[in-house]
């Protein structure tokens, strides 16, 4: 991302989004919304001194919610450009007229309350839509009592549990009391092949579900760890060898049943039910901790976004492209790249991404005239 | 030993001369080893007559008389039954008269609502010295039998007779219940009830042993086992969670359809007086189901909204001694259609929805009691019907389309109707303070997804603090039996559980919806002699328009 920014004929436009497009291949118009941060982004120099001092609290989107951040903040550490945002609907300044904190603390003067949205406009040849994903919202699949069970977290909930920049510090502590959690199980499938949710397998969650469990064998060698799953899906070279090495080598059980049910004991613990088709029987499992594969829905917003650019969706809301051109849309110089047109793993996007890159180039080569990115007006 | 096929058929005779005059009523005696037919006995060697219209079966015991045995004792024709055993205190099996006794009470009232007049039932207790009173007490009941004339008409009883069965469309039944989408995830055994307290119960192994039965046998049962077939509480929670959307119950039902080709049926409750009691009313008797109606309701023969009271009147007193009182739903229900200013008719020919013989596979008894049903609705001309009971409801507003193609009646639950008279004020309630928690009857919670209704409704009474149990709504516990079959010790461990719950959120009242979850909980909560009050939520708000 920081490369992408530095280049020197790349203009990044963060914090903003796409209002309209005109035009056709080699000369598109899109209209780009910039949303105020209220930071004077020329006189920011990035220090963090106004965030210090906010007196927001409000839950971090970053961290799912397992951490608080102020009203003025850094998206993340290594967020680009490194300059912050107020959230005007946390900002008492803004929403209540009253504080002004960091714009004091700012030596820069780089505050800016009075910021507005502005429009920019840019003509380009080609576009590349690179949105991404999100992640199925598990409180829909009630069963599992995602959102009122504490102790059940989605996987991108556990990403940061067990990061060690994230709000635990890397330790995989329980929600409901604090206390580290030694026996976690993980629940696949959730929200993925399923017609009443997502009829499609979401691709990475038996590779990264054998990936979390393992590192929690590495966090805590006292740990127990079951993934529970309907079937492995490890396609890819080198794909089963790393599964098996999670069964073989760090003792992660596999049980092979999608979890039915997920109740909370007296003690706040996650009850499971689920079968165990091998062993054909119905039972239970008691853990400190559930993790969820939450499945890979659409973004917010790709339907509108399509609908601005012209491109059709496929049935489930992803991009729609066709097997032979994966990175084609339906419109000519309007490519996809990554998880806006279906799951797709880490290294399966880039590849994708440079095939969508590959392609773009060659509409903006094949029409001459193409005025420079970032040529506005 | 028979008394009775040395006897010279004196009406027979008479017959000839001239026919039809003389009614000869079919007379069924059930009587007890010990006493009664040993007085039976008694009489024969004293060579004392009595009519030969009786037809003697000796049982052990008086108290093994089922209801059943005399419901299908009329169903095929007998026009009175009488039940004889030891004088109370002579039992051989201490008190097996006692409960023949209370089991003759409930049935004579059964008996009574399905329109059969209570002089064709009789207990008597008959001591092995009493051949006297044997012939006597047999005299004068086939004389009383005699002057009612015939309970049903011949045709009535061929009626009952079905056809060869048919052979079902296997590939139909196939691509509706989704059985080949299935992936063998597990997940519908895994959140199965039963398989929760049942250790052999697993959906997904039963259509598997479906599957190898039919391709590889050719017969679609052969692997499977009858508790398989017959333990499904159908209350859909596999289907409602399968990724693959396979409808499981609707499966069982096929199956036990063809189970029941063969005779196997499952292990029906309450001896199978239920599935009786309702197929009888497919007969066409006049029935007495409207005595409840308090001279105080307010009812419109001709109101085009009709109020569908379905089985309470016979649940009534069947399970008195549970603690539930089905026809309290029935009363509350017309009071508060009244409140709201509507006034219902309620219908004398209306017969049970078919609900419980359709899940039970009895697809054809279920279709006579629609097509009857259907008749009325064209016949009274009711535009809208309004149901108390989740079942009837469901029955109405799915079933009946899916085998009748027309039904052009508005379906409203009373959930919905207070719901939407609440929101506009039309209700008024009072006060009414106490804990609360809520179960969700399968068939208005899952299988219609009315959730949210329910909740509004007893929110909106004030002080009534509503707690949620650890499984609601779309992953509610079944009270245990949808349809009369199967109550084991697995479905009482299943309420006790859900007790349990109950208990759990402190609350001291289980509100119910569905006369089923009532009588089932209530069974349970006795037995396990909780605290926990068991309670049908219109009381709830009968009591709270009484405070307003
Ligand atoms: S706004 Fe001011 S205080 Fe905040 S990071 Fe920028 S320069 Fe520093
Ligand atoms: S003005 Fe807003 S962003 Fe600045 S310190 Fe106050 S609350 Fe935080
Ligand atoms: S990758 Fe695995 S866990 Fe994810 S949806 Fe597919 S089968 Fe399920
Ligand atoms: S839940 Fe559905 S797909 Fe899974 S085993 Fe059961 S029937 Fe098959
Ligand atoms: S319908 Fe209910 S009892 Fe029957 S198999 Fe499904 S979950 Fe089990």
């Amino acid at each position: 991302m920081a490369a992408c920014s530095d280049h020197p004929n790349i203009e990044c436009l963060t914090y903003s989004a796409v209002r309209e497009v005109s035009g056709n291949a080699g000369d598109f118009t899109v209209t780009v919304a910039k949303r105020p941060r209220y930071i004077n982004e020329s006189l920011c120099t990035g220090c963090g001194e106004c965030t210090e001092k906010c007196p927001g609290k409000v839950p971090d989107e970053f961290n799912l919610g397992l951490a608080k951040r102020k009203s003025i903040f850094f998206h993340f550490a290594q967020a680009v450009p490194r300059i912050p945002v107020i959230d005007p609907t946390a900002c008492l300044m803004l929403t209540k007229g009253k504080c002004g904190v960091c714009q004091k603390k700012c030596g820069a003067g780089a505050i800016d309350f009075k910021q507005t949205e502005q429009l920019v406009k840019a003509r380009v040849g080609t576009i590349v839509v690179a949105t991404g994903f999100d992640i199925y919202d598990a409180s829909l699949a009630t069963e599992y009592g995602f959102g009122r069970i504490k102790n059940v977290l989605s996987s991108l909930q556990y990403e940061r549990l067990i990061s060690a920049s994230g709000p635990s510090g890397g330790h995989l502590n329980k929600p409901s009391d604090g206390k580290p959690a030694h026996k976690i199980a993980y629940v696949l499938c959730v929200g993925s092949r399923d017609i009443t949710s997502n009829n499609y397998c979401s691709a990475l969650c038996c590779m990264y579900a054998a990936k979390d469990a393992m590192l929690a064998r590495e966090h805590d060698a006292g740990s127990e760890s079951f993934v529970f799953y309907t079937d492995t899906r490890c396609s890819g070279k080198g794909f089963w060898q790393y599964f098996e090495k999670a069964r073989s080598e760090y003792g992660v059980n596999f049980i092979r049943g999608r979890v039915s049910r997920i109740t909370e004991d007296h003690s706040g613990n996650p009850v499971m039910w689920y079968e165990d088709t091998k062993q054909r029987r119905a039972k239970t499992l008691t853990a400190d901790m559930v993790i969820l594969a939450n499945a890979i829905v659409p973004a917010f917003g790709t339907d509108k976004l399509a609908a601005m650019l012209g491109i059709e969706l496929d049935k489930f809301g992803f991009i729609a492209t066709n097997s032979f051109s994966p990175t084609d849309t339906n419109r000519d110089g309007i490519f996809v790249a990554g998880c806006v047109g279906g799951p797709r793993d880490i290294a399966e996007a880039v590849a994708h991404a440079s095939a969508a890159a590959a392609r773009a180039a060659e509409t903006v080569t094949r029409e001459a005239a193409v005025p420079a990115i970032g040529n506005r007006g | 030993m028979s008394t009775v096929t040395k006897q010279p058929r004196k009406a027979e005779k008479a017959e000839e001369k001239a026919p039809a005059t003389v009614f000869e009523p079919s007379i069924l005696a059930f009587a007890c080893n010990w006493c009664s037919y040993a007085g039976a006995d008694l009489a024969g060697v004293s060579r004392l007559q009595y009519p030969p219209n009786v037809k003697l079966i000796r049982v052990m015991c008086s108290g093994r008389v089922s209801p059943i045995f005399v419901l299908e004792a009329f169903k095929k024709g007998a026009d009175g039954v009488i039940i004889t055993g030891c004088h109370i205190g002579d039992c051989h099996y201490q008190d097996g008269n006692v409960k023949a006794e209370t089991m003759f009470k409930k049935l004579a009232e059964v008996l009574r609502v399905l329109g059969v007049e209570p002089e064709r039932l009789r207990l008597e207790w008959i001591s092995a010295s009493e051949g006297q009173r044997f012939a006597t007490i047999m005299t004068e009941f086939t004389e009383k039998v005699r002057k009612l004339g015939p309970l049903l008409s011949p045709e009535q009883i061929k009626a009952q007779e079905t056809g060869p069965a048919e052979s079902s469309d296997l590939k139909e039944l196939v691509r509706e219940t989704g059985v080949y989408q299935c992936i063998e995830c597990g997940k519908c055994t895994g959140g199965c009830l039963m398989a929760r307290f049942n250790p052999q119960v697993s959906p997904r192994l039963a259509m598997k042993n479906f599957f190898v039965s039919y391709f590889s046998h050719k017969q679609p049962l052969k692997l499977l086992s009858m508790d398989e077939v017959w333990y499904c509480l159908t209350c859909e929670t596999c289907h409602y969670h399968c990724p693959a959307g396979v409808d499981f119950a609707k499966f069982i039902v096929w199956l036990r359809s063809e189970a029941i080709k063969l005779g196997k049926t499952g292990t029906p409750t309450h001896g199978g007086v239920m599935h009786a009691m309702m197929e009888f009313q497919a007969l066409g008797l006049k029935q007495n189901r409207l005595d409840w109606v308090d001279s105080s309701a307010q009812v419109d023969e001709k109101s085009d909204t009709m109020y569908y009271v379905g089985c309470l009147p016979y649940f009534e007193p069947i399970f008195t001694e549970t603690g539930a009182h089905p026809l309290a739903m029935a009363r509350n229900t017309l009071k508060i259609l009244n409140a709201l200013g509507i006034k219902p008719s309620v219908y004398e020919g209306e017969v049970c929805c078919g609900h419980d013989l359709y899940w039970t596979g009895n697809i054809e008894g279920f279709k006579k009691l629609a097509a009857l049903n259907l008749e009325n609705i064209q016949k009274t001309g009711v535009k809208r019907i309004i149901f108390s009971c989740p079942e009837c409801f469901y029955t109405y507003k799915i079933l009946y389309p899916q085998f009748f193609k027309t039904v052009e009646v508005e379906t409203v639950h009373m959930m919905q109707l207070l719901d939407e008279k609440i929101k506009k004020g039309e209700l008024k309630l009072g006060r009414l303070e106490g804990k609360f928690t809520f179960q969700d009857p399968c068939r208005l919670g899952r299988l219609l997804a009315i959730y949210d209704e329910p909740r509004r409704v007893l929110k909106s009474v004030k002080g009534l603090d509503l707690q949620c149990m650890e499984e609601i709504r779309k992953e509610s516990i079944c009270c245990g039996s949808t349809h009369w079959v199967s109550c084991s010790s697995y479905t009482k461990q299943l309420q006790k559980y859900r007790l349990g719950q109950a208990v759990d959120t402190g609350a001291s009242t289980l509100l119910t919806a569905c006369p089923k979850c009532q009588i089932h909980l209530s069974c349970a909560a006795k037995d396990l002699k909780t605290k926990m009050k068991i309670q049908d939520y219109t009381e709830i708000i009968v009591q709270a328009m009484e405070q307003a």
